[in-house]
């Protein structure tokens, strides 16, 4: 099966031109799947966090959405232990018109505005609607435990 | 009793009885040795004498001693007297034949006397030297040309003989020997003398045309010429006459000839066509692959072999000499002047030839020849009037209408046969010469247009054609008796020694076809080699691709459901024994799925344009939308900013070089082509969106827009964008460009079209749309020619065509004469778009030069390849300059793939035919021809 040129430019413009605070470098062995990483938003908890994520685009990518998942341990609403992210454009909500580039920005966006009303991790869901800022500070003492650049 | 000398006698039924030397009837011969002797102790005189020696006897004689007797046999002159054929005694009964029906007397007797001869043969182990099949000849043995044959003939200067090595070879030769029987035709071929053509020809010859030239002029002029080619007729053998026993025998055993399937015997060689029967010169020129320029050659021809008589020869003048030939009388049905008595023979040329090669005839003919030198008109149609004027200027001036060459097509010969009865009109004439362009076009024997061939008068006939054989060699047949080249143009004489052995696979009925061709007929093939090894013709590479493409899925089912139901028709008629009886049924099955192949919607018959048409009442509106987009006021309800933005876009883009040039965002290629989702004007490539909207169905959701998430987004909303950039501005008032559709008659609008995108293509017009766009993009001049055989596809492939902005000419079978010609020139003419030309493969796969084109579409398979190989042709021929590339469009997995084994099966027979095969080939194709049916 060769790679889709749209894979390839997608990878080309994701090193040529990168969104700030976003890295996605394909492995060697397989340019399907990359190493992400990005950096928590300004003045979100997250901030000052460089989180590394995986990125994997299925066979039938750019008509199925790629496959992301946090590596970073992270305390987020929208984001379970094992690092799976709840975000309707990696699911039902996805559009071939999205990119990796688009994806990640997204992700990104995710961090700064998390949704408790549609959670995956509940049990952090529920500390964020119950106690914000205690929640928002656990948050940053994880980003600075596990996220530290 | 020794020496008693016995003289041979009376024959009753089979008896015959010995005497002794004093009359004395002493015994009779053993009745299975008499048996096969008396028919020929019985013809009257008698073809054989029979003596005795007595080698042993018993001393005294009594009933029933046996008596040893060396016989001696001889076979008396009248034995080699020629008989004529059964066949040509009886001549109009053409069913008549060998192996079918009553036999006359006649053949009985011959039968029997040609089964004495082989007995006797037999008996005295005697056995032919050679075979016709010439398989001896060996190239090596070129040179050494012990041929006594050749020796016996009246050899002339012209012609090097190559005939068989009779000496240095065996009897019986091995099929695999065959092919060495066409290679030899072409070294002779290679041999040939040159010949100037004549001043009044302006064209420079090629070296191979120059041969052609002579060998035509010889034949013409010579009309045993062909029998000088040194081939045995093919049914004949030769035999020696056994040395006598204590004679001496001074040089070499005398040679005979025998015809084992009639029992004829020569004293002198039988050379491959009874000479009694070469009342004309006929012959076929045929070149196997086209655009080697036969009409050239006949040009040539006819200036070289002009006038009729010596008696013209005096008038040395380079001026053309007038033609005696009176037409005006010629061509008035009624009523008919008296002719007046001609002191000069005929000396016109008729050419009849495809309709849509008139004009192409005369334009060839008028370029080369001098100024003046030539006369030609085209009997044919409307312009039949004119000639008929023409000519009878003419008459008035100085009595002779001096025309040379008359060019008619087969449609009004045919028309001309039947409105005089055969007399009258073109048929008044005797001609100088026949021409049969195209000549496979009489290939049926019964149709009309063979039948009015064969009525015309001429001294001399040709046929030029590239597919002597298109089927069955039966075809070959009615070629063979339009030249009245006989015996072969009886068709019981065919039928008995060549489709009867082909049928019962005797791969011994192609040799004879091999040996008859071998000297009526000259070919030239593109890959022919010329004295020095030089191809005879140069010409740039040919690159064919065969693209296999894969149906969409509705297609596919349309297709499927279309096959199951023919499969399951056709079951049903096998089984019940019908298949026979509907076989036109069948057929119109397998025409639909041809169609259906190309495109759904051909079936059923339907002429018009595609859909791709009618939809553009909705396409107009969106028309409207972009014109009114310039405006300051929109008048749609969808005209918000963003669509705006993209129509702005769209024709800012039109005035870019590349069109569109924007990026689609599901592939990030740019846009091919490019499509709007119509609410929010998005776009993006076809593929790519229609995959999306597929995608979102399987997963049984409702189909969006990858953008904007605007929903429902169905396939058949789609809008294709259609950038016209190149049109020729002209075309609406050329008659060629036969419109048909509402398209092109539209106003001038913004250069931007948008199509549905419903079904109304199909994966072979898309591949043709895609292919040409990107030989557009690499030359933005390109010509191109696409084949189809079905209008109805045409008629799409022109929608297709439009949409693309691809100026293009057509070519169909509904066409005038006059409105092909423009056609042509409209192709030919140089201008700065690229150009298609759309032909049926029926009315334009012949004849047509189409060199300014190097790119040739094939859109469906034909049953038969040797067409589809003409029609290529017309491309890739002398002239062409550039490398011609071919592709043929397949759907993968339908009937197409059918076709194509078929095809494989047919030019096996060609090939088999024309000798050129490898070993053991023969028997295979001959194998795979009977395989399956």
């Amino acid at each position: 099966m060769s790679l889709p040129k749209r894979i390839l430019k997608e990878t080309e413009r994701l090193r040529n031109d990168p969104a700030p605070g976003i890295t996605a470098v394909p492995h060697e062995d397989n340019v399907r799947y990359f190493d992400v990483t990005v950096e928590g938003p300004d003045g979100s908890p997250f901030a000052g966090g460089n989180f590394h994520l995986e990125l994997f685009l299925p066979e039938e990518y750019p008509m199925a959405p790629p496959k992301v998942r946090f590596l970073t341990k992270i305390y987020h609403p929208n984001i379970d232990k094992l690092g799976r992210i709840c975000l309707d454009i990696l699911k039902d909500k996805w559009s071939p018109a999205l990119q990796i580039r688009t994806v990640l920005l997204s992700v990104q966006a995710l961090l700064s505005s998390p949704n408790p009303d549609d959670p995956l991790a509940t049990d952090v869901a529920k500390h964020y609607k119950e106690d914000l800022p205690g929640a928002q500070e656990i948050s940053r003492e994880w980003t600075e435990k596990f996220a530290a650049k | 009793m020794g020496g008693s000398k016995a003289k041979a006698k009376e024959k009753e039924n089979t008896i015959v009885r010995f005497r002794n030397a004093r009359g004395f009837e002493v015994g009779r011969l053993p009745s299975e040795l008499t048996k096969s002797l008396t028919p020929l102790l019985d013809a009257s005189p008698p073809m054989i004498s029979l003596s005795g020696t007595v080698i042993d006897a018993p001393s005294r004689l009594s009933v029933g001693a046996e008596i040893v007797l060396q016989l001696r046999v001889s076979l008396t002159a009248a034995a080699f007297k020629r008989r004529p054929l059964p066949q040509e005694v009886s001549e109009e009964g053409k069913t008549f034949g060998w192996g079918e029906g009553k036999e006359t007397d006649d053949e009985k007797d011959m039968k029997a006397r040609k089964g004495g001869i082989v007995e006797l043969f037999m008996l005295c182990e005697l056995k032919p030297k050679s075979k016709p099949t010439a398989a001896s000849w060996k190239e090596e043995d070129e040179d050494i040309s012990k041929n006594k044959i050749a020796k016996k003939e009246k050899k002339t200067e012209t012609v090097e003989e190559t005939g068989e090595e009779i000496e240095m070879e065996g009897e019986e030769l091995s099929d695999g020997e065959l092919k060495v029987i066409y290679k030899k035709a072409q070294s002779t071929d290679r041999k040939l003398p040159f010949m100037e053509p004549a001043k009044t020809f302006s064209l420079e010859l090629r070296p191979y045309q120059k041969q052609a030239l002579h060998w035509m002029y010889t034949l013409e002029t010579t009309p045993s010429y062909a029998t000088n080619s040194g081939s045995l007729h093919p049914l004949w053998e030769e035999y020696e006459f056994p040395l006598e026993e204590g004679k001496m025998f001074h040089g070499k055993p005398k040679p005979f000839w025998f015809n084992p399937y009639s029992g004829e015997l020569s004293l002198e060689f039988v050379p491959a066509e009874s000479k009694s029967c070469w009342h004309t010169s006929s012959t076929f020129l045929t070149s196997r692959s086209v655009g080697m320029g036969k009409s050239i050659m006949i040009a040539s021809l006819i200036h070289t072999n002009r006038g009729a008589e010596p008696l013209d020869a005096a008038q040395s003048n380079g001026k053309p000499k007038k033609k005696q030939l009176t037409l005006d009388s010629s061509f008035r049905a009624v009523p008919r002047k008296p002719t007046k008595p001609r002191t000069h023979g005929p000396s016109a040329t008729l050419i009849v030839a495809p309709m849509s090669l008139l004009a192409q005839w005369q334009s060839e003919l008028k370029r080369s020849s001098a100024k003046n030198t030539l006369k030609v008109l085209i009997f044919h149609g409307d312009s039949r009037g004119d000639l008929e004027a023409l000519t009878e200027i003419d008459s008035e001036e100085d009595g002779v209408a001096g025309v040379d060459v008359v060019i008619t097509s087969y449609g009004t010969l045919v028309s001309e046969w039947s409105k005089t009865g055969n007399g009258g009109g073109i048929y008044d004439v005797e001609w100088k010469r026949v021409v049969l362009d195209e000549a496979h076009n009489i290939k049926s024997r019964l149709t009309k247009a063979a039948k009015a061939c064969y009525a015309l008068k001429s001294r001399t006939k040709w046929c030029l054609t590239g597919t002597p054989i298109i089927n069955r060699l039966e075809d070959l047949h009615s070629l063979l008796q339009f030249l009245d080249f006989q015996p072969w143009a009886n068709f019981s004489v065919f039928r008995s020694f060549i489709t009867a052995p082909f049928l019962a696979r005797d791969p011994k009925a192609i040799d004879v076809v091999q040996v008859i061709l071998e000297t009526i007929l000259l070919r030239r093939e593109k890959n022919m080699t010329d004295v020095d090894g030089k191809a005879i013709v140069e010409l740039p590479d040919k690159e064919v691709v065969v693209e296999e493409l894969e149906f969409s899925p509705l297609e596919r089912k349309i297709y499927d459901q279309i096959y199951h139901d023919a499969k399951t028709q056709f079951t049903k008629l096998n089984a019940n024994g019908l298949v026979g009886k509907n076989f036109s049924n069948i057929l119109a099955m397998l025409m639909r799925l041809r169609q259906a192949v190309l495109h759904p919607a051909l079936i059923g018959g339907r002429k018009e344009g595609l859909d791709i048409e009618a939809d553009l009442d909705v396409n107009n509106l969106i028309a409207q939308f972009a014109k009114g987009d310039r405006g300051p006021d929109v008048g749609t309800a969808n005209g918000d900013a963003f669509a705006k933005n993209v129509l702005d876009d769209l024709i800012a883009a039109q005035n870019d070089d590349e069109g569109n040039s924007d990026e689609c965002p599901i592939c990030l290629e740019i846009m091919d082509p490019p499509m709007i989702v119509p609410n929010c004007m998005h776009r993006t490539c076809r593929d790519c969106i229609v995959g999306h909207l597929r995608s979102c169905e399987s997963k049984g959701e409702e189909g969006f827009c990858p953008v904007c998430r605007t929903a429902p987004v169905r396939e058949a909303d789609l809008l294709e964008v259609i950038h016209k950039h190149n049109r020729i501005t002209d075309r609406d008032s050329t008659p060629t460009a036969q419109t048909g559709n509402g398209n092109t008659a539209e106003p001038p609008s913004p250069a931007i079209k948008f199509r549905k995108n419903s079904s109304n293509t199909s994966t072979k017009l898309e591949a043709l749309s895609s292919n040409l766009r990107r030989i557009r993009d690499q030359d933005p001049i390109f010509r191109a020619v696409v084949f189809s055989q079905f209008t109805g596809f045409l008629d799409m492939i022109e929608s297709v065509l439009d949409r693309d902005g691809i100026p293009w000419v057509r070519l169909d079978g509904s066409m005038s004469q006059k409105e092909r010609t423009r056609a042509l020139e409209e192709f030919a003419k140089p201008t700065r778009s690229p150009k298609v030309f759309l032909i049926s493969l029926r009315a334009g796969g012949v004849g047509l030069n189409l060199t300014t084109a190097n790119h040739v579409f094939m859109m469906d398979c034909w049953w038969n390849a040797s067409v589809e190989n003409q029609a290529i042709d017309r491309v890739h021929r002398i002239g062409q300059t550039r490398k011609v590339y071919v592709k043929h469009f397949i759907i993968a997995r339908t009937i197409e793939m059918r076709i194509l084994d078929i095809q494989k099966r047919k030019t096996a027979i060609i090939k088999g035919a024309l000798g050129d095969k490898s070993e053991g080939e023969a028997v295979e194709n001959l194998k795979m021809m009977f395989g399956d049916d």
